[in-house]
């Protein structure tokens, strides 16, 4: 468990570092891969989750995370 | 490649608009151009009748000046005695009278047979039968006969009727008079310019020559291929008539438009209407000069006026309907947009507002409602995950 917070963090992370807003491209990120960006220590990790996470960030951020 | 709709619109609108535009140009011009012909169908049926009215108020004229003479028992008697000599040197001051009051040009004296007797107006020339259609018709009427009639260079309009002593037929006495002041008139009374066409047929070209050389005028016998013009209000009148010359025989009895001109940056717009002998007979044509520039110059000035309008309003236009467009659908669409991103992103307290009592609103209120089961569901499950720890 907390491997799509981890994720999640990771990627608010590179968010602060571009200046972008943090809720809209969140949102975005979770729009293109069909995942409710709301993630605490509890969630269950899911790997399928987290390569669709890692897909649309990298589109939306323009970096892998 | 990612285009807005104002973008994916603005070339509707645009080419909507520019068709618009370019029919209200075009009704405006075919408007114009209506206007400019039957204005000049105007032309040619007021010039008919003026023409035609200046022959009845002159036939009336001739027809009482006759009347007037028939009654005069003096000159009856002078007749009677048979001698021209006579009857020429009394008529004189009549004669010279009637030429400077009414401008008759013509006084004759024919036999009962037809012969002519004498000519108050031409001395030396009598004896000759006549064959005139307005004699012919005095005959047949017993009483005026009257109409246009052709001679050897010009027209004439004459009246004549038979010479009673009591009940006996003495002769008859015509009336005439040259037409060339009714092309003055009409000129005068419209602005506009005439001429007189007569096919070749008619008219020898050795007299034509001698006439004109008299009268000290150009010969313009080949100015045309089979027309001449007998009388005109202006020399350049052939140069219209020119290219139309093949219709002058055909021209309807309402008279028709002929062509637009153009010519040293004036407009003009010939036509005309035939010219019937005392017989009925199509003899030539009227043709009517009609200077339209001072139409054609606003006809023009109101196109590009309609133009210049028609381009500020298919921008102004175009520049409303984007703005609308903008305020009332993609703004509030982009308002759900975000809203709704900001939710996927976590944002559960990003609210997405109706704008609108419409479509747009409806859509905002249902993917608000979307939101707040959404919300609800990731709660619940958030809460389940916390029991079962």
């Amino acid at each position: 468990m907390g491997q799509l917070l981890e994720l999640s963090k990771k990627i608010d992370e590179i968010i602060s570092q571009k200046g972008m807003d943090r809720l809209t491209t969140r949102g975005r990120i979770g729009l293109k891969s069909g995942v409710l960006m709301a993630f605490n220590e509890n969630t269950p990790d899911d790997a399928a989750k987290i390569a669709k996470i890692k897909e649309a960030a990298r589109e939306v951020l323009g970096t892998g995370v | 490649m990612r285009l807005s709709v104002k973008f994916k619109l603005l070339p509707i609108i645009v080419i909507g608009i520019a068709l618009l535009t370019g029919i209200f140009y075009y009704t405006s011009m075919n408007a114009m151009e209506k206007n400019l012909n039957t204005v000049s169908h105007n032309g040619v049926k007021t010039a008919k009748e003026m023409f035609y009215n200046l022959e009845d108020n002159d036939v009336k004229m001739l027809s009482s000046s006759l009347e007037m003479f028939l009654s005069n028992k003096e000159f009856k008697e002078v007749y009677l005695k048979n001698n021209r000599e006579e009857l020429y040197n009394y008529g004189q001051p009549l004669y010279n009278q009637l030429k400077i009051d009414f401008g008759i040009t013509h006084f004759y004296f024919h036999l009962p047979n037809g012969t002519n007797f004498v000519r108050l107006h031409s001395k030396t020339q009598y004896g000759d039968k006549i064959t005139r259609k307005t004699l012919e018709k005095s005959v047949q009427a017993n009483g005026f006969g009257t109409g246009l009639e052709l001679g050897k260079t010009a027209f004439a309009l004459r009246v004549v009727h038979p010479y009673y002593n009591g009940t006996n037929l003495i002769g008859y006495v015509e009336l005439g008079e040259e037409i060339d002041h009714f092309l003055k008139v009409m000129k005068k009374q419209t602005n506009e310019d005439f001429g007189i066409f007569i096919n070749k047929q008619f008219i020898k070209r050795e007299d034509w020559k001698s006439t004109r050389d008299a009268k000290g005028l150009s010969d313009n016998y080949d100015d045309l291929k089979d027309y001449v013009a007998i009388d005109t209000t202006t020399d350049s009148i052939s140069s219209f008539v020119a290219n139309d010359e093949g219709r002058l025989s055909k021209v309807p009895a309402e008279g028709e438009v002929f062509n637009k001109y153009q010519k040293d940056s004036s407009t003009y717009i010939t036509g005309g209407f035939p010219l019937y002998d005392a017989g009925g007979s199509n003899v030539g044509t009227v043709v009517v000069v009609m200077d339209v520039t001072p139409l054609e110059n606003a006809a023009n000035e109101s196109s590009r006026f309609v133009l210049i309008v028609s381009i500020i309003s298919a921008i102004a236009i175009s520049l409303i309907v984007i703005f609308l467009v903008n305020k009332y659908i993609l703004k509030p669409l982009d308002n759900i947009v975000d809203a709704t991103t900001r939710v996927a992103g976590g944002d559960f307290t990003a609210e997405i507002k109706a704008q609108s009592n419409d479509e747009i609103g409806d859509l905002a209120v249902m993917i608000e409602g979307f939101k707040t089961i959404l919300v609800g569901t990731a709660k619940d499950l958030e809460a389940a995950q916390e029991n079962k720890k």
